[in-house]
């Protein structure tokens, strides 16, 4: 067989080596999830009382965030508790100092988590692949080059993104159990449930995100 | 994934150097279109339009042709966004999902007139069915390789352009069987392109 059509067939095996994820996300908030975790021995369906605080904690990087922004905060617990209303949850308020402690089924907690995500990769193979290489978010230009990098060597590709989480969680008060051994007790968790995406955007389109991730959450079970 | 491409690059410049008896060779290299069918469709609704395939092999009498397939196709979804359950849970989304199918075959066909201007010919390849089955989700990503069994056929027709080229066309069905936790697979490819006969 002539030794340049040869080379000419291996052309196209490039395309074909690559191997291919074409598409993908094209919008940040088509990156957005929401899910939940329960435990389905316990009935969910209302009228139950909860308690919640009026405060959302935050974490940035795995440690308590001592002075974050709070201009969620209120919007994100009146959703969350108009959703719980909607369900025939009504919530209870710590009582005043001086008077009886208030019995509720549950507890529920709200935190908001950040993460800062960098490094870099190494593109050192001139056949890899093209299109969007994971973690080639929208929005960001590179690294999702089309085309093929530099044969028996390469070059670092930089990459950095934020993400959040907002977490609800709910627990019940009446069947907190001693951890054996110590002097410390647990309260089960019986629900989690989460919104998680790219802090990526306008406060605007991060407010309507959230708004819909939380949503999200009420409309799958064990709510619905 | 990275390791079947150097197999697979390898095995295809070795048969460039196909040596000894003076029997008529060929090389054949086709554009692919997938569609998806059973299982496979199940998973990934839309067809292929990302594939190619190359096929190297000789005539062993008149009739009688014998060679090594690769091929290759992507299939590609973007599912709109819903709620999946998994156990004591759900979660909400939108997922995209990929197939990367590589079969290596070993492939028989048998033409029934060589000396006519259009040259039927019906086939059949036995081999493994390389398949990678991705899906993303949020952040989040799934990836699972698994090497099939599978089963070939195949119907097409050489169209003689001059004494060392040929227009082809076929249709070839695919069959991956179960491989472990993943299902059988099944789709239907047809095949465009030019036959190099030397």
């Amino acid at each position: 067989m002539n030794r340049k059509f040869q080379y000419l067939v291996v052309l196209p095996l490039l395309a074909f080596l690559a191997g291919c994820y074409p598409g993908g996300a094209e919008y940040v908030d088509e990156l957005d999830t929401a899910i939940s975790q329960y435990n389905d021995s316990y009935d969910f369906d209302g009228p139950k009382t909860y308690m919640m605080p009026d405060s959302v904690v935050h974490y940035r990087d795995g440690e308590e965030n001592e002075g974050p922004s709070r201009e969620w905060d209120e919007k994100i617990l009146n959703q969350i508790e108009n959703q719980f209303e909607s369900l025939g949850y009504t919530r209870k308020y710590p009582p005043a100092e001086g008077e009886p402690d208030i019995s509720v089924d549950y507890q529920v907690y709200v935190g908001a988590l950040v993460k800062e995500n960098s490094g870099y990769y190494w593109w050192d193979y001139w056949y890899d692949y093209w299109g969007w290489y994971y973690p080639g978010y929208p929005g960001w230009g590179y690294p999702g080059y089309p085309g093929w990098g530099y044969p028996g060597w390469g070059y670092p590709v930089y990459y950095s993104y934020t993400t959040g989480s907002l977490v609800i969680t709910m627990t019940d008060p009446n069947t907190i159990k001693p951890i054996e051994g110590t002097n410390k007790e647990v309260t089960p968790v019986i629900y989690v449930g989460g919104v998680n995406g790219l802090l990526q955007g306008s406060d605007s389109y991060i407010d309507s995100r959230v708004e819909t991730g939380i949503n999200d959450l009420f409309n799958q079970a064990p709510f619905n | 994934m990275k390791n079947l491409k150097y197999i697979l690059f390898l095995l295809i410049i070795s048969s460039f150097s196909f040596s000894g008896v003076a029997q008529e060779k060929y090389t054949i290299i086709n554009y692919n279109i997938g569609l998806p069918l059973s299982n496979t469709k199940d998973y990934i609704s839309k067809t292929s339009f990302r594939g190619m395939s190359l096929e190297f092999g000789q005539f062993v009498n008149d009739n009688i042709a014998a060679g090594l397939y690769l091929g290759w196709n992507t299939f590609y979804e973007a599912m709109p966004k819903a709620t999946y359950p998994f156990r004591n849970g759900e979660i909400t989304g939108k997922q995209y999902r990929y197939i990367n199918a590589i079969p290596i075959l070993a492939k028989g066909k048998y033409y029934l007139n060589r000396e006519s201007a259009v040259q039927p010919f019906i086939g059949a390849g036995l081999g493994t069915y390389y398949m990678n089955y991705k899906t993303d989700m949020g952040l989040y990503s799934s990836n699972t390789n698994k090497w099939h069994f599978g089963l070939a056929g195949e119907v097409g027709v050489n169209i003689p352009m001059n004494y060392k080229t040929d227009f082809y066309i076929s249709a070839q069905p695919n069959y991956a069987f179960k491989a472990g936790s993943m299902d059988a697979q099944t789709w239907f490819n047809f095949h465009i392109g030019f036959c190099m006969n030397y």
